[in-house]
C-alpha cells in the first residue's frame, strides 16, 4: 500500500504526488486480492425486493467497493442484478457534482450495453435502471444477463493449467472485436482486466467482456467533476501509460484498451503480470506502468508461436502509435493464424 | 527493402539501364521535369518491358504554394499538370471541401496512367507538427482513401507524408502527430514519406541524430499499424529505414535527387556547376570523389565495393586495357553504382527480422569507423562532404530510434 503522501477515505483512494497533483482513483484501486476489503454493505435482500418488487429471488453473488451482483429471478428467467451505491459525499463540497457523477457513470454503462449488440460484451437484462433510496441511502439497479463461468483472474489464481495459444488467440480476438465494437459507439471500455473477462462453458461464446463502469465516451460530456483536480478512474495494475498524461482526456482512443486487452492475455497465458509484482505498492506498479518495459511473453511462455508473443509485447509498448490498431486486420490475424 | 529510382531532370537513359541491370524495382516519377506525353511513354514502356516494376508519379503538390512566384522552377507542372496543380493559398486549404477538389483532382489525373500505385498530394509541413500546417496536412491524410474510393480504383493509395527536418526536433509532437495519423476511420494502403533538407546539399540537415533518428521512427511506427512505407530521397539512409520497418527508398542521380528540398522549386539563386563524380564506397556508407577513390583504392582496398559497377570507375589505357588510368566514370554511369551500391546494402544489412537488421546497421557505421581511420593511417585528407561526419549522427540515430521505438 502506498504510505508516503497518501491519503485514504472511505470509499475512494487519494493520495498526492509531487505535492501539486492530486490523484484518485476508482473503487479498484488496490490489488485484486485486497478487493473485498474495500467492499461495503449491502441492504438486507428484503428491503431490496421492497425497493426492486419485479425480483422474485435473490442470493448475493459477488461485491466490491461499491456494488453488490446479485443472482436474480424474474419473469421467470435467471438475471444478474447489479445494485450500485451512490455516495453522500457529506461534508465534501464537491458532493452535488460527486453524485452526479456516479450516477451518469452508471447511466452511461447501461446506454453504452444497450448500444453493443455482440456476443462479446454482457447484455442488459430485463429490469430497466431505476434509483431507489433503501434505508435512508441512494442506490440504482438494474439487471444484466446471468453468465455461467468464471472469471478469469479466479481462474488463473485456482490453479488452472496454463492455456493453449488457440484460446489465448480467442480470447484477444473476443476482446478486439468488444473494443471494436465499443468504438464503433464512441467508448473506451478503460477497464479490461482479468477479473473483468467471464470464461463461459459455451463453447459458442467462451469469453464476454463486463463492466462498462468507468467506460469513457469521446463523444458526449465528460462526467468526471474537477476534471483538472483529478486523475482518472482506473485498477492501476491495468491502467495504460498514456491514461497518467494530464491532457489524457483529450487524446485517449481505443489503444488505451488494447493494451489493457494485451496485458489481460498476457496475464491469462503467463499467469503473472507483464509489468507489476504482488509485493509493489500502487506508486511502484504505475511507474512501471511508465517506465520499465513489459516483460516478454516469450520468456515465459516460450511453447507459443514467436509471431503470437510479439504482437502481444508490441500492444504493450507505452506509446499508443506504436500499438498496431488496425482492428479488422488484427481479429483476422487472430482467427486465421498469424 | 525495395530499391526506386527518383526521377528528374536530365534522365537520359538512367532509369532504363538501372532497370536493365536489375537494380531497380520500381521508379518515382517527377512531373516537374517530364512532359506529360513523355511521361506517358516512359510509364508505358515501362508497363511492358518492366512488369513487375512498381511505377509511382510524385504529385509535387508540397510545391503549389510557389505558383505564382515569380521565377519559381516549376517546370513542366504548369504546362501539362494544370488538371491539379493550380494557384493556393494556405487560406485555401484550410478548407476541408477545397482539399477534397484538390485530392480528386490529383488522383484521378493519376488513375488514368500505367501507375501501380496513386500517390495522394500533400503540402510540406515546415516548421511544426503542431501548426496550421500540420492540420492541413493530416486532413489531406484523412481524406485521401475516401476520395481515391470514390474513383473506385483498385490500386493502392500512399499517402504523402511531407515534413521539414526542422519540425522533427520536437519528439512529443512527433509522437502525438503519428498517434494521430496512426488512427484514421478510412487509412490509405500506405505512406509516401519525404523529410525535407534546407537545400540539397546541406548534408548536415539529414545526417542529424534527431532527424534520422525520427524518419527511422516514422517508418517503424507506420508499418507496425499495417502501413507501407515508401521513403523518397532516402538515399544511403534506405537500409536504415528498411530496419525500421520501411518497404521501399528511392533517390536519383543529382543532389537534388537525393536529398529532398523545396529549394529545388524555388528561383535559382545563381548559376552551377556540374558537380565532381563520386563512388559510392560500402565500406564508409558515404561517396567519396572520383579522385580520392583512385587514390584510396589500392591503399586501402577495403572502400572499394567489389561489385560489377566498380568496372565504371576504372578508366583504362586504350592501347593496353590492363593498365589502369583514372577512376572517372561517364557521368550517366555515377547513379548506376549508387544504385547497384544501396540495392546491395540493402540486401546485407535488412533481414526479415527487425532487431537482426538494426545490428546490422550498427556493425555497418562501425566498420565505417574502422574504415575511416584506415584513411586517417595513409594520410589522406578527404573533402567536406567525402569524411567521416555522417557516422555520428548514423550511431546516436540509431541508438535514439531504439529508445523511441521502445525496442531497448
Amino acid at each position: 500500500m502506498p504510505t508516503r503522501n497518501c491519503e485514504f477515505t472511505n470509499e475512494k483512494l487519494n493520495f498526492t504526488l509531487n505535492n501539486d497533483i492530486k490523484y484518485r482513483l476508482g473503487r479498484d484501486a488496490k490489488n485484486e486480492d485486497d478487493m473485498a476489503s474495500m467492499s461495503f454493505e449491502p441492504p438486507s435482500n428484503d428491503l431490496i425486493q421492497e425497493a426492486f418488487p419485479q425480483i422474485q429471488s435473490l442470493a448475493l453473488h459477488d461485491k466490491g467497493g461499491f456494488k453488490a451482483v446479485y443472482r436474480i429471478e424474474i419473469g421467470g428467467r435467471v438475471e444478474a442484478f447489479k445494485l450500485i451505491l451512490i455516495p453522500s459525499y457529506e461534508g465534501n463540497p464537491d458532493a452535488d457534482s460527486l453524485r452526479q457523477e456516479s450516477i451518469g457513470r452508471v447511466r452511461r454503462e447501461v446506454a453504452a450495453l444497450a448500444s453493443c449488440a455482440g456476443p462479446e460484451i454482457v447484455k442488459l437484462g430485463s429490469l430497466p435502471l431505476a434509483s431507489v433510496k433503501i434505508a435512508n441511502v441512494d442506490y440504482v439497479g438494474y439487471s444484466e444477463e446471468f453468465l455461467e463461468g468464471k472469471d478469469l483472474w479466479n481462474l488463473f489464481n485456482s490453479g488452472m493449467p496454463k492455456p493453449p495459444e488457440a484460446e489465448l488467440r480467442l480470447l484477444f480476438a473476443t476482446l478486439l472485436k468488444a473494443i471494436r465494437e465499443l468504438w464503433g459507439h464512441g467508448y473506451i471500455h478503460r477497464d479490461i482486466k482479468p477479473k473483468n473477462v467471464m470464461k463461459l462453458n459455451n463453447p459458442a461464446r467462451q469469453f464476454v467482456l463486463l463492466d462498462l463502469g468507468i467506460a469513457y465516451s469521446v463523444q458526449e460530456t465528460g462526467l468526471t467533476a474537477n476534471p483538472g483536480q483529478r486523475m482518472p478512474l482506473a485498477t492501476y495494475r491495468y491502467l495504460a501509460p498514456e491514461m497518467m498524461s494530464l491532457n489524457f482526456r483529450e487524446t485517449i482512443d481505443y489503444r488505451c484498451d488494447l493494451y489493457t486487452a494485451a496485458m489481460t492475455v498476457f496475464e491469462y497465458g503467463a499467469q503473472q503480470h507483464p509489468l507489476a509484482q504482488s509485493k509493489d505498492d500502487m506508486m511502484r506498479t504505475i511507474s512501471r506502468a511508465l517506465h520499465q518495459p513489459a516483460e516478454a511473453l516469450s520468456k515465459l511462455r516460450p511453447d507459443l508461436s514467436a509471431d503470437f508473443c510479439q504482437l502481444i509485447d508490441q500492444m504493450l509498448k507505452k506509446k499508443p502509435a506504436l500499438r498496431p490498431a488496425n482492428l479488422n486486420l488484427l481479429i483476422k490475424r487472430m482467427e486465421n493464424g498469424l | 527493402m525495395k530499391l526506386f529510382a527518383q526521377h528528374g531532370a536530365s534522365e537520359g537513359d538512367k532509369i532504363n539501364e538501372g532497370f536493365a541491370r536489375d537494380l531497380l524495382d520500381g521508379v518515382i516519377y517527377s512531373p516537374r521535369d517530364v512532359s506529360l506525353d513523355s511521361l506517358q511513354s516512359k510509364l508505358d514502356f515501362l508497363a511492358k518491358e518492366y512488369p513487375g516494376s512498381e511505377r509511382l508519379i510524385d504529385p509535387q503538390y508540397y510545391a503549389i504554394f510557389l505558383n505564382g512566384t515569380e521565377e519559381a522552377r516549376l517546370g513542366y507542372l504548369l504546362e501539362n499538370y494544370g488538371d491539379y496543380f493550380q494557384a493556393r493559398r494556405r487560406g485555401q486549404l484550410e478548407r476541408e471541401k477545397q482539399i477534397q477538389q484538390d485530392l480528386t483532382a490529383t488522383l484521378k489525373f493519376q488513375t488514368g496512367l500505367k501507375v501501380t500505385g496513386i500517390i495522394a498530394p500533400n503540402i510540406l509541413i515546415p516548421n511544426s507538427l503542431n501548426s496550421i500546417e500540420a492540420v492541413i496536412a493530416k486532413n489531406f491524410i484523412r481524406l485521401a482513401a475516401e476520395e481515391h474510393r470514390k474513383l473506385k480504383d483498385p490500386r493502392p493509395l500512399y499517402a504523402t507524408l511531407a515534413i521539414s527536418r526542422n519540425a522533427l526536433g520536437d519528439k512529443q509532437e512527433l509522437v502525438e502527430f503519428l498517434n494521430e495519423i496512426t488512427l484514421l476511420d478510412d487509412p490509405p494502403q500506405g505512406f509516401y514519406v519525404l523529410i525535407s533538407a534546407r537545400n540539397a546539399e546541406a548534408r548536415s540537415d539529414i545526417y542529424n541524430t534527431d532527424v534520422i533518428a525520427a524518419w527511422m521512427f516514422i517508418n517503424h511506427t507506420l508499418t507496425v499499424n499495417g502501413f507501407e512505407v515508401i521513403n523518397g530521397y532516402s538515399d544511403m539512409l534506405t537500409p536504415f529505414l528498411g530496419a525500421a520497418g520501411g518497404k521501399a527508398g528511392a533517390f536519383g542521380w543529382w543532389s537534388n535527387l537525393r536529398s529532398f528540398s523545396l529549394d529545388r522549386f524555388a528561383p535559382a539563386a545563381g548559376g552551377g556547376r556540374l558537380p565532381i563524380q563520386r563512388y559510392l564506397s560500402l565500406a564508409l556508407l558515404n561517396r567519396i570523389a572520383y579522385y580520392e577513390f583512385d587514390q584510396l583504392r589500392e591503399l586501402v582496398p577495403g572502400v572499394l565495393n567489389k561489385l560489377p559497377t566498380d568496372l565504371l570507375y576504372n578508366q583504362t589505357d586504350p592501347k593496353d586495357p590492363k593498365i589502369r588510368i583514372g577512376s572517372e566514370p561517364q557521368r550517366n554511369m555515377e547513379v548506376i553504382q549508387s544504385w547497384e551500391a544501396v540495392k546491395t546494402l540493402n540486401g546485407l544489412l535488412v533481414t526479415g527480422e527487425q532487431k537482426k537488421s538494426l545490428k546490422n546497421c550498427s556493425a555497418a557505421v562501425a566498420k565505417a569507423r574502422m574504415t575511416y581511420e584506415a584513411i586517417e593511417g595513409v594520410s589522406i585528407r578527404l573533402d567536406g562532404k567525402s569524411n567521416s561526419e555522417h557516422l555520428q549522427p548514423l550511431a546516436e540515430g540509431l541508438q535514439l530510434f531504439n529508445k523511441l521505438a521502445e525496442l531497448e
